[in-house]
């Protein structure tokens, strides 16, 4: 997956992306960082086309996206959303069996009545991501944040995707489930062969799971290599100077 | 200087509260008021007061009558008995069988005086004659019975097929989905225009086209009800959140999956709610339709009303009263249970 000189500015707001490149190799884990606005979902989101950028390209797997190639494009990606971005009245199973809606027959949506094949992959990914067979026909607004998350991973992988976009997929949780959830996130990602592109704003969790780290701010890369060259110095650059009273103790706490 | 008019304004004795109602509030009561006066003097208020003062004075008895209590009284007394029981004369009843007569029911046989021109003499007599009635006890009201039943089928055909209308009108008439901003326009527009049309007043055309019967007052219910219900359905679906159904179509997904998928699950509460007041309201608009000749127990009401005979109509608006209530109830709480 490559991004050419991406750029975005939102009408009469700041400039959120100015000029970034980027280039996910297969299979890794590259963690976007950087503080709130700095243009981290906007960056994540472009990818997709849910947010049209200004100027500039993706390219996923060699294919340029254009409006012709973007639900093509869609279907070989996976995106685990901030707010889980899951259906609250539909059970846990449908939620992630909606993963595969572009690629089913109009009357099977409509009825909701998906292929065994279909229903075997949802259930192996939900077993994977740590749900019981008692929870899957639940609807999913009685799980905890967690859980959802783990419903939202197990339909972002359900397409066996080549690249899985996670935009702050631990903001809303606990350090402990946050922790748990990433490290899931990671493994599930790594036995499909998908590459991760995953953002977040906490240092200590991109510092665990990521290969590269890549620091955003204001819409610019300031910082590109793996976790053990981001010292004290680097993050200053990522999240600004104001962030140095913050001792690194604290950070990673 | 200064610095005293400065202290003197922050001392909170010299704040001032600004009043309730203003020189504004003043005018617009004056305004309103004139334009009330004028417009009671079009409508013939005073020709009210003096009725109603007329019918208070007779009713504590500084009056003989009111014109008021005595079209009260007329109807009323020609209202009460109501009429429960069916007496069809048998003469009347096409193949009629004194061995097997209906469930509940006897013969009555009465002397009715009747005058006739003898044909010999060329003049008129009065003659006796015996003539046999079917008398049914509850033969009127279960008849009203099943004329309510039928208005009440109405409503349900008419808030089906409103419905199915609705559905697909609300995806073209919702901001976010519409295929083209011409589409929406033309989809809004279409909805206001039938929300504007009174179903009574359609019932009248539908009549004329459909002939009169369930039919016109299924489709006049029908029509009124898509012009609510779709205008509602489609501002649902511009409310609904946005991150499932950004979800959805990261997949790759369409339209119609994200409409299916992300955006039904959310407003299917909504949506059922909707459609039971819709029914509450066409079971209530059903009776009334009927008066132009469009089905039900309105139709039943018209004719009756139309005869002059009030006993009949008195048990007529008692079926529609308490059906109408204890079916408002069961919608209110069905609805209640739903949001």
């Amino acid at each position: 997956m490559k991004i050419h000189a991406a750029r975005k500015t939102y009408l009469n707001g700041p400039v959120v992306l100015s000029s970034v490149s980027l280039r996910i190799d297969p299979g890794s884990f590259c963690v976007v960082l950087g503080a709130s606005g700095s243009g981290k979902t906007t960056l994540l989101r472009s990818v997709i086309g849910l947010t049209p950028l200004d100027a500039g390209e993706v390219t996923v797997s060699g294919t340029r996206l254009s409006p012709r190639t973007l639900r093509r494009i869609r279907r070989t990606i996976g995106m685990v959303h901030q707010d889980f971005g899951l259906s609250a009245r539909l059970t846990v199973a449908q939620n992630v069996m909606a993963g595969t809606a572009p690629g089913l027959p109009i009357w099977r949506l409509m009825l909701q009545a998906y292929p065994k094949s279909v229903q075997a992959k949802a259930c192996a990914l939900l077993a994977r991501v740590g749900l019981n067979e008692t929870q899957i026909n639940r609807p999913v607004s009685g799980l905890s944040g967690g859980q959802k998350q783990r419903v939202g991973i197990a339909r972002a992988l359900i397409n066996s995707p080549t690249l899985v976009l996670a935009d702050e997929p631990v903001a809303s949780l606990d350090p402990q489930t946050a922790h748990d959830v990433l490290a899931l996130l990671r493994e599930a990602a790594q036995e499909q062969g998908a590459a991760v592109l995953c953002s977040l704003h906490q240092i200590n969790l991109s510092r665990a799971f990521a290969d590269r780290i890549v620091g955003l701010r204001h819409g610019e890369i300031v910082f590109d290599g793996p976790p053990m060259q981001l010292t004290q110095d680097m993050l200053n650059r990522i999240f600004g100077a104001q962030r140095e009273h913050l001792s690194p103790a604290v950070a990673v706490a | 200087m200064s610095d005293a008019i400065a202290a003197k304004a922050a001392s909170p004795a010299h704040w001032l509260v600004k009043p309730a109602y203003g020189w504004k509030t003043v005018l617009l009561i004056i305004v309103t008021l004139a334009l009330l006066s004028v417009s009671a003097g079009r409508m013939e208020l005073h020709r009210l007061s003096n009725q109603l003062g007329e019918f208070v004075q007779a009713s504590v008895g500084l009056k003989e009558s009111s014109q008021v209590g005595r079209g009260i009284a007329s109807v009323t007394s020609q209202m009460y008995p109501i009429a429960i029981a069916e007496r069809t004369p048998v003469s009347l009843i096409n193949n009629f069988d004194p061995e097997h007569l209906p469930l509940f029911s006897h013969l009555e046989t009465d002397a009715v005086e009747e005058t006739a021109l003898n044909p010999e003499t060329l003049q008129m007599t009065n003659r006796t004659i015996e003539k046999t009635f079917l008398v049914e006890p509850a033969g009127y009201l279960t008849f009203t019975l099943g004329k309510m039943v039928e208005t009440v089928e109405m409503a349900i055909w008419a808030s089906l097929f409103a419905v199915v209308m609705s559905l697909p009108l609300s995806w073209v008439a919702a901001r976010n989905f519409t295929p083209h901003p011409v589409f929406y326009a033309a989809a809004r527009t279409f909805i206001s225009f039938l929300r504007a049309v009174p179903e009574l007043i359609s019932a009248l055309f539908l009549v004329l086209a459909f002939g009169f019967g369930a039919i016109a007052g299924i489709l006049a219910l029908a029509l009124h009800s898509v012009g609510f219900l779709a205008k509602f359905f489609a501002e649902e679906i511009e409310a609904a959140d946005k991150v499932p159904q950004d979800a959805v179509r990261a997949t790759g997904a369409g339209d119609l999956a994200v409409l299916r998928l992300a955006v039904l699950p959310q407003v299917l509460p909504s949506y059922t709610a909707l459609t039971f007041y819709i029914l509450d309201r066409n079971i209530r608009m059903g009776t009334v339709i009927g008066l132009v000749g469009a089905g039900g127990i309105g139709q039943e009401l018209k004719g009756r009303y139309d005869m002059f005979q009030y006993d009949h109509v008195a048990t007529i608006l008692l079926i529609i009263f308490v059906s109408v209530l204890l079916l408002d109830g069961l919608a209110a709480n069905i609805r209640r249970k739903l949001i």
